[in-house]
């Protein structure tokens, strides 16, 4: 300002009327021809003295003061230097608080960035860093675990409504850059500058997939069997993914590209080189996610070669989806599950062998599966899991097939998933044995093998039971349906029968005996002491979380359920050696 | 391990007389003993071709021998005999189809423009091209040529040629092709995306019609 004690006229008359509430007079005497030069020149002071009225607040109270103010802005960025002016706007920017002095801020800013194109690369890159720093800091939803038609109800949440305001106006903002360099409409000059543009752009968008729009549902699935309005996250997702395939003509090699990028960044980070000064490694989790709408919810599909066999895409998104599957928000790994189910779904049930795949990748999705199937807290994740190991396994052959089976059985600590690959090696054998010969890896020495593992006990009639019950169960009802389904020993079972019925069954009689008295032991004192069998000084503590004391009702419940699955195994077990009996009389 | 032992069906009197053909005898064999029973005494097979090589005092051999041993046939055996050839004869035609698809390959190549014949890309290279692809009703399911009115503008599809990352008429293909040649090729669903199709864009069972550009090996 000329003089600190009396600011020129026109600031003053700006300042007064949007003080007072009266913008929409200000805009016609701002506009007056013949002020044009005057304000260009006030331009540098009086930006940070508008941006004080871009407030969250008086959006609120009084929205047509924060209208006016950044009308007069982008009047300013129209009319001035726009070299200097982007200076003073990205200085605003930097210290920017909350969302609305952003949001108003992009429009002048990009007006700015499009009348000075000498250094538009560079100076893009500067107000990109500043932008990013503001979406990243956005909050993120907490864990709602909400389940089908419930997942609408995201749309309601706060930092989700905040996230999904904000980056569509973004995306306005880098709109004509994307455009600038889309590989539709380059032309061969600027090949560098415009190489730079790619890589600045296309870290953002990866920046914003990574925050927060991995955190946001992003998925158009049918729920309940109807296809309902995309959420606004969904919305914002494609809207990224557009911009992306402008970009980048083939979604699959500019994945791999990035890949390889941030691969030799790290190495160079690792070196202390000065290339790691230049560029910033994108996000990996925005990469993730951007396979993931790109190869599980097909987004940006006009960017995708029909040329590629569906065994590529597999191994090309088997690491994003691995890595998804392994995070902590129910959010990601449903976006893991579905990316992988979609691959899956390209393929013929038994169309992959061993040869063809690298065995340890698969295991180690198994893996991944294994885990989401027994520790999400989301139902419908968990069910969804188990119901993608099926899909995985039924892609491959018997023998692939039977090495999986092997793999869970012999390294899963996952009680649950032992006993739910045991059922699963059940519809294997059924499927086997409509074949005529059955498969070899199902029959004979090869179903012996895994037969050995299942019927077996860790610590023989000493083992605990209830811990094991999924075991159990699906062992007694493996054993049930061999009995009735091969009469004829087509598998070769009857032939390690005796072996079974000799260790195994019988130790698995005695355990149940021994259990079940200490149980009814237990519930006799319980019910004849009424007192807690938990000493006082016992404290249990789950996830780092005291659990409540167990009352006496409660105890004798935990009892009495143990007592009722003892029954369900020894009824089991008893109808199997019933139907081996009768098998042997009728031999 | 049938439920009960099969009573003798003939007597030996009866073996002997001519009441008994030898027909009859195999087919009762057939019918009763394990297979392999049958096996080694050499009664597997058409009952005309078994006739042709046994005599009946063999056979009555044959028979008196079932019944000395007890190697009846189990419940159930005949289905495996039975299905067991049926599932032979299948293999057989597989095996066959396998070899066929080494002699003649699913897709055909028509050549629009040669190339220079001597650059042609080996397994592992990368290549680069433009192609545009279609189905057979003409409708085009992807390309990476844009053509305006003006000019025509692309962006040169990279590959690794060979490794399976692309179909197999594409693979196959591209490797008969030298630097520059423009041609078609025509690929059978078997070397393209078979009977799932492709999200949307490839329905099942489809022939593709590629028009394909090699424009360099890296």
């Amino acid at each position: 300002m000329t003089d600190q004690q009396q600011p020129p006229e026109i600031v003053s008359v700006i300042l007064t009327h949007l003080k007072e509430d009266r913008p929409e007079e200000l805009l016609p005497i701002v506009k007056q021809e013949e002020r044009k030069q005057e304000l260009a020149l006030l331009a540098w002071d009086l930006v940070p003295l508008l941006c004080e009225f871009l407030t969250h607040d008086l959006q609120y109270s009084r929205r047509c003061v924060v209208t006016g103010a950044a009308e007069i802005l982008v009047y300013l960025a129209e009319i001035s230097n726009p070299k200097e002016l982007l200076l003073v706007l990205l200085e605003q920017a930097d210290t920017h608080q909350d969302d609305i002095k952003f949001r108003k801020l992009l429009k002048p800013v990009q007006i700015c960035l499009l009348r000075h194109p000498g250094k538009r690369t560079h100076c893009l890159a500067v107000a990109l860093e500043t932008f990013n720093a503001h979406i990243a800091a956005l909050p993120l939803p907490e864990e709602h675990q909400f389940e089908g038609r419930e997942k609408l109800l995201l749309d309601f949440d706060e930092c989700v409504s905040r996230a999904t305001l904000v980056i569509p106006e973004y995306l306005d903002f880098l709109q004509p850059f994307v455009e600038d360099v889309s590989w539709k409409e380059h032309d061969k000059n600027h090949r560098d500058a415009r190489r730079r543009m790619i890589t600045e752009l296309t870290s953002t968008l990866i920046g914003v997939l990574s925050r927060p729009l991995a955190f946001l549902d992003l998925a158009h699935d049918l729920v309940e069997n109807q296809k309902f309005a995309k959420s606004d996250s969904r919305v914002c997702a494609e809207a990224v993914m557009k911009m992306l395939a402008m970009i980048h003509p083939n979604l699959v090699s500019a994945f791999l590209n990035m890949l390889d990028e941030n691969e030799a960044l790290k190495k160079a980070a690792d070196r202390h080189d000065d290339m790691a000064n230049l560029q910033m490694p994108l996000h990996t989790l925005g990469l993730h996610v951007f396979v993931y709408l790109a190869f599980g919810e097909h987004i940006g599909n006009e960017s995708l070669p029909q040329i590629y066999t569906p065994l590529y895409l597999l191994q090309v998104c088997l690491p994003a989806a691995r890595h998804l599957l392994t995070a902590k928000e129910s959010l990601l790994v449903a976006k893991g599950l579905s990316l992988l189910r979609s691959r899956l779904q390209s393929f013929a049930p038994l169309s992959l062998s061993l040869k063809q795949i690298n065995k340890d990748d698969i295991t180690a999705t198994i893996d991944s599966l294994a885990c989401v199937m027994t520790s999400s807290k989301v139902k419908e994740v968990c069910q969804h899991g188990v119901k993608i190991l099926s899909e995985l396994l039924n892609v491959f052959d018997q023998p692939a097939r039977y090495t999986f089976l092997q793999y869970i059985m012999k390294t899963s600590s996952e009680i649950s998933l032992i006993g739910h690959s045991i059922s699963l090696l059940k519809n294997e054998i059924d499927e086997a044995l409509l074949t005529e010969p059955p498969p070899p890896c199902f029959i004979g020495p090869s179903l012996h093998t895994l037969l050995q593992t299942i019927f077996s006990l860790p610590r023989k009639e000493e083992t605990d039971l209830l811990e094991n019950s999924d075991i159990i169960m699906a062992a007694l009802n493996l054993l049930r349906y061999l009995v009735i389904r091969d009469p004829n020993n087509r598998t070769a079972f009857w032939d390690h029968l005796p072996e079974i019925e000799g260790s195994y069954l019988k130790q698995l009689r005695r355990g149940i005996n021994m259990s079940r008295a200490h149980y009814q032991l237990e519930m006799k004192q319980l019910s004849e002491s009424g007192k807690s069998l938990i000493p006082h000084d016992f404290e249990l503590c789950v996830g780092g979380k005291d659990m409540p004391r167990m009352g006496v009702a409660q105890q004798k419940n935990v009892i009495q359920s143990a007592l009722y699955a003892f029954d369900m195994m020894e009824s089991l077990m008893s109808r199997a050696a019933e139907l081996i009996q009768q098998r042997k009389n009728a031999a | 391990m049938a439920t009960s032992d099969p009573t003798p069906k003939y007597t030996n009197e009866e073996l002997d007389s001519d009441n008994v053909s030898k027909k009859e005898i195999i087919e009762y064999l057939i019918a009763t003993a394990s297979s392999k029973f049958l096996r080694e005494h050499k009664l597997m097979g058409a009952v005309k071709n078994v006739a042709k090589q046994k005599s009946k005092d063999v056979l009555i051999k044959d028979y008196n021998l079932l019944f000395e041993t007890k190697d009846f046939k189990c419940e159930g055996e005949e289905d495996i005999t039975e299905q067991t050839k049926k599932l032979t004869v299948k293999d057989d035609g597989e095996k066959k189809k396998k070899t066929d698809e080494v002699e003649e390959p699913k897709y055909k190549k028509r050549i629009l423009k040669g190339g220079n014949k001597v650059n042609f890309p080996r397994k592992g290279d990368v290549v680069s091209c433009f192609y545009t692809g279609k189905l057979a009703d003409g409708t085009v399911f992807d390309q990476n040529a844009i053509s305006t009115k003006k000019f025509k503008k692309a962006q040169a599809l990279k590959f690794k040629v060979g490794v399976g990352q692309v179909i197999k008429g594409w693979d196959q293909g591209l490797m008969t092709m030298s630097v520059g040649e423009k041609a078609e090729l025509i690929i059978e669903p078997e070397w393209a995306y078979g009977k799932k199709g492709c999200e949307g864009k490839v329905p099942p069972n489809a022939t593709l019609y590629f028009e394909v550009e090699l424009l360099n090996i890296d």
